[in-house]
């Protein structure tokens, strides 16, 4: 894991940075649900677009790996929204 | 055995599952996604149909009481409880329960006003701030204070008495409690206004006042939660659902890294760390999340 972390270190501290932002911006805005829930649109596009470009990077790129991103960022944001209903 | 194979197709990279837990594919995800819409749902529907508990451990004291210590920290004057203003905000529940409808005005075309004029108050200033499906008073008072206008109302100067109504019913089709607190500073008293200057023998603009009345006003409309015990509030119980789910979801990309990285196989797969990452800041959110909207 730490391996993993060393290899794509900035990619990961990217990520992190925009983890935390999203996680501060989502709990400021509280109680407004309706702008939660397009921190959490964005969150998920954030996090589709990510994994795409980290493995574009490194030539490792297919449909298989981009749909477990996607269903892994839709799995996400519907934790996130259907709490807020 | 069975069992045991079961558990190592889902939670074990092996080659039946070709060397990827089962629960990590991407068709698990997709499948555990219709599983959380699904659980919402039911929750949902159980919530409606009452057999989630649905009482909101909010009452109008403990309101008027929060409301004032937001007040006395500004070093404003304490609102004091007045049976007028509290049988119009009743009147205004009970009509928005009737009417079904989620506003200050009522779809009829009904003021905030006209219920404070009708229980007999006379007034020369009037507010109206409404909270609906809040689990808890202090989250509905943070709630207010966080929204500008709620928070004008709250910490207006200008206002002298308070009424605080709590219901249960059903509103737009969803069992909910809403609290409607309405403010008022009665035709004959006197006030200090922001500016510290006494306005009470401003009888004509008070009357004038009177007329148009100044109505400062928002609503927030906040999310799930309420319960028998507050342990298991519908919003509760689905949190604890979706924190297994992440759980379960984290536990296996934990231990899938760790066998691969052991065995120092390469895969064509998503990185499990990214997962992670994005699992634990999911989890911390569902964590500290509360209900809340403001409309």
């Amino acid at each position: 894991m730490l391996t993993e972390f060393k290899k794509h270190s900035l990619a990961y501290l990217v990520l992190a940075l925009a983890l935390i932002i999203f996680v501060i911006v989502f709990l400021a805005v509280w109680p407004n649900h309706l702008i939660q829930r397009v921190v959490i649109l964005a969150l998920a596009i954030f996090y589709f677009l990510w994994g795409f470009l980290l493995h574009l990077k490194n030539k490792e790129i297919n449909q298989k790996i981009m749909s477990e991103y996607a269903a892994v960022s839709l799995l996400a944001a519907l934790l996130l929204f259907l709490i807020t209903l | 055995m069975k069992f045991g194979h079961f558990c190592r197709h889902w939670f074990h990279p092996q080659r039946s599952n070709n060397h990827r837990p089962k629960i990590l594919h991407q068709s698990s995800f997709l499948a555990l996604s219709a599983l959380v819409v699904s659980f919402a749902v039911l929750i949902k529907v159980l919530e409606n149909q009452q057999i989630l508990g649905l009482t909101a451990n909010i009452s109008p004291e403990e309101v008027m009481r929060q409301t004032n210590a937001e007040r006395e920290k500004l070093g404003l004057t304490p609102l004091v409880a007045n049976s007028k203003l509290t049988q119009a905000a009743l009147a205004k529940g009970q009509d928005m329960l009737a009417q079904h409808y989620w506003a200050h005005v009522s779809p009829t075309g009904t003021q905030p006003w006209t219920f404070m004029k009708n229980s007999g108050y006379v007034y020369q200033l009037a507010g109206e701030n409404l909270a609906r499906d809040f689990a808890n008073t202090p989250d509905m008072v943070r709630a207010w204070m966080n929204s500008p206008t709620h928070r004008a109302n709250i910490v207006n100067g200008r206002y002298r008495e308070i009424g605080v109504a709590v219901l249960e019913g059903e509103l737009e089709g969803q069992e909910t409690t809403l609290v409607v607190q309405m403010f008022g500073t009665p035709l004959s008293s006197s006030y200090q206004s922001e500016d510290n200057l006494t306005v009470a023998n401003k009888a004509e603009e008070n009357l004038a006042l009177s007329n148009e009345p100044e109505v400062l006003a928002t609503f927030s409309l906040p999310s799930p939660p309420l319960s028998l015990p507050a342990l298991f509030s519908p919003l509760q119980i689905t949190k604890a659902f979706f924190l297994a789910v992440i759980m379960i979801l984290s536990s296996t990309l934990l231990y899938d890294t760790i066998v691969i990285g052991h065995r120092g196989a390469m895969r064509l797969v998503g990185k499990n760390l990214a997962h992670l990452f994005l699992f634990f800041a999911i989890a911390f959110l569902l964590i500290f999340f509360k209900g809340g909207i403001v409309g």
